[in-house]
């Protein structure tokens, strides 16, 4: 049987420092003392001392030519000593630039605080759902009273009161005028004509009302012309058209769209070319040599 | 002048100073590459690319063994062309004209290796020790290399091949005991005292 077998590779890096000189003193001197104890620990050093011997023997190659370098050569590796690094560093930096522009986007996306800016139309447009649902139901309820609009011969002008009890609101927007829920009137302005009640269809959606006032920029045909002259005795009333409300969802994709990316796509692109070209020019130049 | 001076004067751009160095240490370099290669082709190469490396490295030269530092590129070197050796298909034994026929005794199959006067010249226990030495893996064969051939301790190939003291020691170890092992198969060609012990191993 092979004795070799018989020696733990512990005891294997043992003899090698032995061998090799490079135990201390305390542990050269304990390691001898095994060593005497232990014939098969003992042969395995003399083959080690051996093969050393025998590797130590192998005699020393003379060299085909001389490798010293010749001003040409010197002046060729000169020129080429920036080359390989400078490629390599290239695409390592635009990949980092890379890594940081994504990066970054990725944690501007998905963990910064919400802006203001954005989410307040959004937050506006929830707030006025809510109120316009009362204000519906308001309507709803004094609807069943008989309303009357005033032409009060000033078109334009002021939008319906009310007397004697619960006075409807009025709100001049340019052209825009509401009337909701006036009370019978008793007195009369010159030349004023009690219009026909108005029927709780015909009044104007509260809630459409307040999106479009949250909106400043949808311009709204007006909801009911002034009462001319020729036209005494008569209530023109025009129901808004189908104006595109912006519902919530809606907002929230101009919202998404308004998000523009911090850096552009086609400098995202630039450095993906980069450090791609750089990367092949420097994996070329590294297995050409 | 002594090796500080020429290491100063070659960093500063002494080609003379530079080609001194090499002419210094080429021998060593050259003799671990070969070890390591097994082939002197390939070992001139090597060498050859690990001095123009070390021109182009100078000004990283950080102080400690000259030596040390060179061999360390030499290595890296050995292991590049060992690389490059195995991406590159290896020629057809049997290489045929455009027809398609086949050349008869081309001048490449002729037999460069040593004649039957070299080879009697040669020592068979070398020949034994570069067979299994070859036949290690490459981190073991490059410690063994530099610890037996080239003479260097342990702190020396631990800056040489990158890695700790302790691995050092376990390759060096494994690498010997691998060694041994190998050389039982050559038992004849072995000298009296390696036929000796392997024997006495045997009983």
């Amino acid at each position: 049987m092979n004795r070799q077998a018989e020696i733990s590779e512990k005891d294997m890096t043992l003899l090698c420092e032995y061998l090799d000189d490079a135990m201390s003193i305390k542990d050269r001197a304990k390691f001898e003392k095994r060593l005497q104890q232990s014939p098969e620990l003992k042969q395995a050093l003399e083959d080690m001392t051996a093969l050393k011997q025998g590797m130590r023997s192998l005699p020393v190659r003379k060299v085909p030519h001389q490798f010293t370098l010749t001003r040409g050569e010197a002046e060729k590796a000169r020129r080429g000593r920036f080359l390989l690094p400078s490629f390599g560093w290239a695409s390592v930096v635009s990949m980092i630039l890379l890594a940081v522009i994504f990066g970054s986007e990725f944690i501007f996306s998905n963990f910064s605080a919400p802006q203001p800016a954005y989410e307040e139309p959004v937050a506006m447009m929830l707030e006025n759902e809510a109120a316009t649902e009362s204000v519906m139901k308001q309507a709803e309820e004094e609807a069943t009273e008989p309303v009357y609009l005033l032409n009060w011969v000033s078109v334009g002008g002021k939008g319906g009161g009310g007397a004697g009890g619960i006075g409807g609101g009025g709100s001049i927007t340019g052209d825009f005028a509401v009337g909701l829920g006036g009370g019978p009137v008793e007195t009369y302005a010159e030349d004023t004509v009690l219009a026909e009640p108005l029927q709780a269809e015909d009044l104007v959606e509260p809630t459409q009302t307040a999106s479009i006032l949250s909106e400043e920029k949808i311009t709204v045909e007006p909801l009911i012309f002034g009462v001319r002259e020729d036209q005494l005795g008569q209530v023109i009333a025009v129901q808004p058209d189908e104006a595109p409300v912006p519902s919530v969802a809606a907002s929230r994709e101009v919202v998404e769209a308004e998000k523009e990316p911090l850096i552009a796509t086609n400098i995202k692109l630039i450095l993906a070319g980069l450090a791609a070209a750089c990367g092949l020019i420097w994996l070329l130049l590294r297995f050409r040599r | 002048m002594e090796e500080t001076e020429l290491i100063k004067l070659a960093v500063d751009g002494d080609l003379d100073a530079f080609n001194q160095l090499v002419l210094q240490h080429q021998e060593i370099a050259f003799n671990v590459a070969y070890r390591i290669m097994a082939d002197e082709n390939a070992a001139a190469d090597a060498t050859q690319e690990a001095v123009i490396s070390m021109y182009r490295k100078l000004d990283t030269y950080r102080g400690g063994s000259f030596k040390s530092w060179f061999l360390r590129i030499v290595t890296n070197a050995c292991y590049d062309e060992l690389r490059r050796q195995r991406r590159r298909p290896s020629v057809p034994i049997e290489p045929e004209t455009n027809d398609g026929e086949l050349i008869e005794s081309p001048e490449w199959l002729e037999d460069k290796s040593a004649g039957p006067e070299e080879v009697l010249g040669t020592s068979e226990l070398e020949e034994a020790i570069q067979h299994c030495l070859s036949s290690l893996d490459q981190k073991f064969r490059v410690v063994i290399t530099l610890v037996d051939v080239s003479g260097e301790d342990y702190e020396s190939v631990a800056r040489i091949i990158g890695s700790p003291i302790g691995t050092v020691k376990s390759r060096l170890a494994r690498a010997r005991q691998k060694m041994q092992y190998c050389l039982q198969g050559f038992r004849e060609l072995l000298p009296d005292q390696f036929r000796h012990n392997i024997e006495e191993n045997d009983e």
